[in-house]
């Protein structure tokens, strides 16, 4: 640690700007993706903008599913099903990724055009 | 018939450092490590000192067998694990590469071995996102492995500075 040059300090000032900078985008609620798609028993219906306050009612497999639509978020507010774990999920977030009504058969998640899997294993 | 290959005494040099370095990266691989490619990277260290010793070539020669020798060893030759080992050590070199270039700036080990942490932090990341998980929240994780990077990489050029000081006088 003797003779670090002004480089070196140079080098690792930024460093840590940039990791600062870094950690803020990525990990900050401001990041959010502005629409979702939602797919009603396996086929993409629709594409829903996030950030119009609305209340959709979707026609799934067993009955209308209501979902609430405000400030960039979506949830399922109304349910044919027994058990609820759709509305129990709250907001589609991106630590869950994906909110479903698996009876109904409706799913939203967050629109990413170009990917064809997530991941792959060896 | 014999085949008789003549070395050299820069052969031999770098023949020795690859031999630390990958009985150091064989060591270090039983360690256990709380997210997968997060690792001290103690290897690098000999990378450094025949950066400082023997220049851009030597460093380049010893980061690659160790990459090479390393994983025939521990048994991941050609897997996934092999690629992101392989292009985390070319990324590396190529750093050193831009340092051989600045001769202007002065850097010491120390500073080096932050940014070859890096570099092969962020290549390993990209070689991830490319062909294992295109996931998009894949991108939460680089400041951490990139922390982690910086971390080890300051603890590695100290060693590094330290073992390269007691050296030197020998040549």
């Amino acid at each position: 640690m003797n003779n670090l040059t002004s480089a070196d300090k140079v080098i690792i000032l930024m460093s840590i700007v940039m990791l600062a900078i870094l950690f803020f985008f990525t990990w900050s609620n401001t990041a959010s993706t502005r629409h979702a798609s939602l797919y009603v028993a396996g086929e993409k219906r629709y594409i829903i903008d996030l950030f119009e306050e609305k209340t959709l009612s979707i026609d799934g497999v067993k009955g209308v599913s209501k979902l609430e639509v405000a400030n960039g978020k979506i949830r399922f507010i109304e349910s044919p099903c027994s058990t609820h774990f759709c509305i129990r999920s709250g907001w589609l977030n991106q630590t869950i990724g994906l909110i479903a009504c698996l009876p109904n058969g409706i799913s939203v998640h967050f629109s990413n055009e170009n990917k064809t899997y997530d991941a792959i294993n060896f | 018939m014999q085949l008789r290959l003549n070395s050299s005494v820069e052969d031999r040099q770098i023949a020795a450092l690859a031999a630390l370095a990958i009985g150091i990266h064989v060591l270090e691989s039983v360690l256990p490590s709380p997210l997968p490619g997060i690792k001290p990277g103690f290897a690098n260290i000999i990378t450094l000192i025949a950066f400082a010793k023997y220049g851009l070539e030597a460093a380049a020669w010893v980061s690659v067998l160790r990459v090479l020798v390393g994983s025939l060893i521990i048994g991941t030759f050609l897997s996934p694990t092999f690629i992101l080992s392989l292009s985390g050590a070319l990324a590396s070199i190529a750093i050193l590469w831009v340092v051989t270039k600045l001769k202007k700036i002065e850097i010491s080990l120390f500073g080096i071995a932050v940014l070859m942490a890096m570099a092969h932090m962020f290549a390993q990341f990209v070689m991830v996102y490319w062909f294992f998980i295109p996931h998009d929240a894949l991108i939460n994780i680089l400041p951490i492995m990139l922390t982690a990077a910086v971390l080890f990489g300051v603890f590695n050029g100290m060693i590094a500075t330290k073992v390269y000081e007691k050296l030197k006088p020998e040549c």
